[in-house]
């Protein structure tokens, strides 16, 4: 049975009403009865009649004065049970289709009542947003496919959740405090990790520590940086080495040195050299240097564009060994603008170096990218340019990319990780993208079961075998640094502008904030 | 430690008791005024300094000593501790008050953790703190609640009013003035858990997680959990008609909550049981007739059923996930009916009645004619 003969055939007795079988159905319905996503309709007519006898029990009981003994609460409970599991059953029989098989020789006179399962309406919802993609695949290897995805999804979500765990713990007691989210943020990107929980929370702190320390920030002593920023570079510092055993040591000094210089500079703001400098750390010396001196010259060739191009995306664009396509960004740059996206220039800059990566047609992603900011600023009041267009790499279409978020953030929810709201919505997208990202990997990672969620349009042309090599840390650490700013935007609208917002509070409600 | 951390350092200092309900349980916080403000002096007299959580913007939950009374376990909560936010502006209230406020003294920079200010807030609050006349109408309708006569609908009882002391308002303001004194209301609630918003840990946002906090972790608990979740939320949607009296003016009044709403002015407590918080937005409202009653009735019912049956779905969802068999919508529905019904028993003021197309509540007011309002369809 193929995955769209069972989708037509379960939409239509999911409508319930008459349903006449068509060639071949039978069979189809014999496959999806034994599958359970089809059920027979049990005999109601003595379960409501036995439900009504139950209530009436119960209600006689508890109009009885009688003082109430063990065994009569007992029995009550009993009976309490009972009506619950009765109506359930009850329920299940209502909007039951109407069966008639006209397909087989023999006909059928009287029609049969069946009811579609749980798990039937679970695998339309899954089928709907694939159906073009998968119609012509096995109903069974579909529901494998999705049983697999489930997993992946669940598996890092419990290792974030697992990590979490480690850094809560590592920050009770370290005189380190920074508010929960931003704990939650760094371990969602660790769990693209394969080293132990304790080790990457113990790493972690300690950079993050050290960065406090080394104060990167300005150099002048002022606490311009918070420590959920340190953090945050912590985590992405982890994400772009081969091996965390390397950073510990002198790892923030030589990040302190190597900003000092470009301080002087004030075309690279201070975060922004920080998140360059963070992108090259898994690199030889040399290849660092050589790296950075590409993003120099695309800074200073975006400019002869008219364009200023942050130093930290022009590492991205150096890394993936494209710095030619300055170019079409600067294209996509100005379409953005054009089409009004994006509230300012270093987020129209940030979604374009996300979009050039991608040797898709350019207006095609574009036109993904807003399909799918439309959708997520209904959980935000901005700044899901990025997000959109690091949900639009995915090679998939956007029904199919938004289903996955929802399975991701089922997925974290399950494991109570978040808080809810724009958090889940902005960790889920990163949790989707770094699976996404260690699905194209070779190395006998879990998620390589997922191994079509690949981002097959990146690995197949610009990047080229260096660049895949290169890709992953990459692209790790470059989400971390682009999605922090999003992050940061949805803390600012909770924290400071929640007396305003209509998404918490309706303006309606006269006491909004208490 | 970040302004806006959902923990909080609360500090104690002697304060004027401006009110205090009869029969309310004494506790070792009583006579004290808590702030965030730290102590002005390290030694301070008669200071004392606790752990608390977040509240809202100008709350704050005790962390302990927990208060026994009437078979339930209290946390204080004090209300008007200093705001959180902004009132304007979008910066952090540091930098709010600080720079527009021109706060500058050691005194107001101290103050900026939880900012009480003389701005004038709804009309009838100073920003940060509580006015008088909120506290004094809560504190009016907490005999009640601390006698549980509107039974099953709960209230927290403001237990006192206790004075704030000057030099630890900020004396300014943005636009408009508080005139009159600034207090804080204490007041018993039962966890530190609201419906949905204000409170770090919320039944609808993290329902598992709330659940956990709350103890409750079977299937039989959650079972015992619904019941009085149910129980008590169907008891406060009906709270008019369980308070209908005759005024000194021979008019009909009522309890409503119009300045109010469940998900972010109520608390869940750890049986399940709902109990509104915010007694200064509880007032008697007139209600000319029968007629008006039945309207008021239906509209409480109404305006406050998408609160009570958010948290319920959520609890169904959970209950659904712990015995691995998931439902569906009309399934979910028909068992919340029935669990509506099992849950009311025998309750002389509501009833359940299943009718073709639903469930119609039969609401008896304690004075007037029975008010039918539909509860669920069916269809």
């Amino acid at each position: 049975m193929r995955a769209y003969e069972a989708g037509d055939l379960l939409t239509r007795l999911a409508r319930g009403g008459e349903v006449e079988l068509g060639p071949s159905e039978g069979a189809t319905l014999a496959e999806l009865l034994q599958a359970g996503l089809v059920a027979r309709v049990p005999d109601v007519e003595r379960d409501a009649r036995e439900l009504e006898a139950v209530r009436a029990e119960l209600a006689a009981r508890s109009a009885s004065a009688a003082a109430r003994t063990p065994e009569m609460i007992a029995r009550e409970r009993e009976l309490r049970a009972r009506a619950l599991e009765l109506v359930e059953r009850v329920s299940r029989a209502d909007g039951a289709a109407l069966v008639r098989d006209t397909s087989s020789y023999r006909g059928s006179s009287t029609a049969e009542a069946y009811v579609v399962t749980f798990a039937a309406r679970s695998l339309l919802s899954d089928l709907g947003a694939r159906l073009v993609r998968v119609g012509s695949m096995s109903l069974d290897d579909f529901r494998r496919h999705m049983d697999v995805l489930r997993e992946v999804f669940t598996v890092r979500a419990r290792r974030a959740q697992g990590i979490a765990a480690q850094m809560f713990l590592g920050l009770s007691g370290s005189g380190i405090s920074m508010v929960d989210r931003a704990v939650r943020a760094s371990a969602i990107g660790l769990a693209a990790r394969n080293e132990q929980e304790a080790e990457l929370a113990s790493t972690w702190l300690y950079l993050t520590r050290e960065f406090a320390r080394a104060d990167l920030a300005d150099g002048t002593g002022a606490n311009e940086w918070t420590m959920e920023q340190h953090a945050s570079y912590a985590e992405a510092m982890m994400l772009a080495v081969p091996t965390i055993g390397a950073l510990r040591g002198g790892v923030a000094t030589l990040h302190q040195q190597r900003l000092a210089g470009w301080r002087a500079d004030p075309s690279h703001s201070a975060r922004d050299a920080l998140a360059a400098s963070v992108l090259v750390a898994g690199m030889t010396p040399t290849d660092a240097d050589r790296v950075l001196q590409e993003a120099f010259g695309a800074v200073r060739a975006a400019e002869g564009w008219g364009a200023r191009l942050p130093l930290s995306a022009a590492v991205v664009l150096s890394r993936a060994g494209i710095p030619s396509r300055l170019d079409a960004l600067v294209q996509i740059v100005r379409r953005l603008q054009e089409l009004g996206e994006g509230s300012e220039d270093r987020e129209r800059m940030d979604a374009a170096t996300v979009l050039v990566l991608d040797p898709r047609n350019a207006e095609l992603l574009i036109a993904r990218v807003r399909e799918l900011r439309a959708y997520l600023e209904r959980f935000a009041t901005g700044g899901m340019l990025v997000p959109a267009a690091l949900l639009a790499l995915l090679p998939c279409e956007v029904p199919e990319s938004l289903d996955l978020l929802r399975m991701m953030s089922t997925a974290l929810q399950q494991e109570r990780f978040m808080a809810g709201g724009a958090e889940t919505l902005v960790l889920s997208i990163k949790m989707l993208l770094t699976t996404a990202l260690l699905a194209m990997g070779s190395e006998g990672d879990f998620e390589e079961r997922a191994g079509w969620l690949r981002f097959d349009a990146l690995a197949s042309s610009q990047l080229g075998a260096a660049g895949i090599a290169l890709a992953t840390p990459l692209s790790l650490a470059g989400l971390t640094v682009f999605q922090n700013p999003v992050l940061d935007q949805v803390e600012f609208d909770r924290a400071y502008q929640a007396t305003h917002s209509p998404y918490v509070f309706h303006p309606s409600r006269g006491y909004g904030w208490g | 430690m970040s302004e806006l951390e959902e923990r909080l350092t609360l500090h104690g200092r002697p304060a004027r008791t401006l009110a205090r309900l009869v029969d309310a349980p004494r506790t070792s916080l009583d006579e004290r005024a808590w702030l965030r403000t730290p102590p002005r002096s390290s030694g301070e007299a008669g200071s004392v300094t606790l752990l608390g959580w977040a509240d809202g913007n100008r709350g704050a939950i005790v962390d302990a000593p927990r208060v026994e009374h009437a078979r339930r376990s209290w946390l204080l909560s004090v209300k008007g501790i200093g705001a959180r936010a902004p009132l304007y502006g979008d910066s952090p209230i540091g930098f709010s008050h600080a720079r527009e406020l021109d706060v500058t003294s050691p005194r107001g920079e101290r103050s900026l953790l939880g900012a009480i200010t003389r701005e004038s807030w709804m009309g009838e609050a100073p920003y940060g703190g509580q006015g008088l006349a909120n506290a004094e109408n809560a504190l009016g309708l907490s005999i009640p609640a601390l006698r549980e006569a509107l039974a099953p609908a709960m209230l927290c009882p403001v237990i006192a009013i206790v004075e704030i002391p000057p030099e630890d308002v900020l004396d300014v303001f943005y636009y408009r003035r508080h005139e009159g004194a600034i207090v804080q209301e204490h007041r018993l609630v039962p966890s530190t858990v609201r419906l949905f918003h204000q409170s770090s840990q919320a039944l609808g946002r993290d329902v598992e997680g709330a659940l956990a906090a709350l103890g409750v972790r079977t299937l039989d608990a959650l079972d015992g959990f619904l019941d009085a979740y149910l129980r008590s939320a169907m008891g406060l949607l009906t709270v008019a008609a369980r308070s209908v009296r005759i005024s000194e003016g021979g008019l009909l009044e009522a309890l409503d909550y119009d300045d109010a709403w469940l998900d972010k002015d109520a608390f869940v407590a750890s049986d399940g049981t709902l109990f509104f918080a915010d007694l200064e937005a509880l007032a008697y409202v007139v209600v000319p007739d029968q007629r008006a009653l039945a309207e008021r009735v239906k509209r409480q019912v109404e305006r406050n059923a998408y609160e009570v049956l958010y948290a319920a779905d959520a609890l169904l969802r959970v209950e659904e996930r712990w015995r691995a068999r998931a439902r569906d919508q009309v399934t979910r529905r028909k068992v919340l009916a029935e669990r509506c019904a099992l849950a009311l028993g025998v309750d002389p003021r509501l009833r359940v009645e299943r009718v073709s197309g639903g469930l119609d509540l039969h609401v008896q007011p304690r004075i007037g004619d029975r008010i039918v309002v539909r509860w669920l369809d069916d269809r």
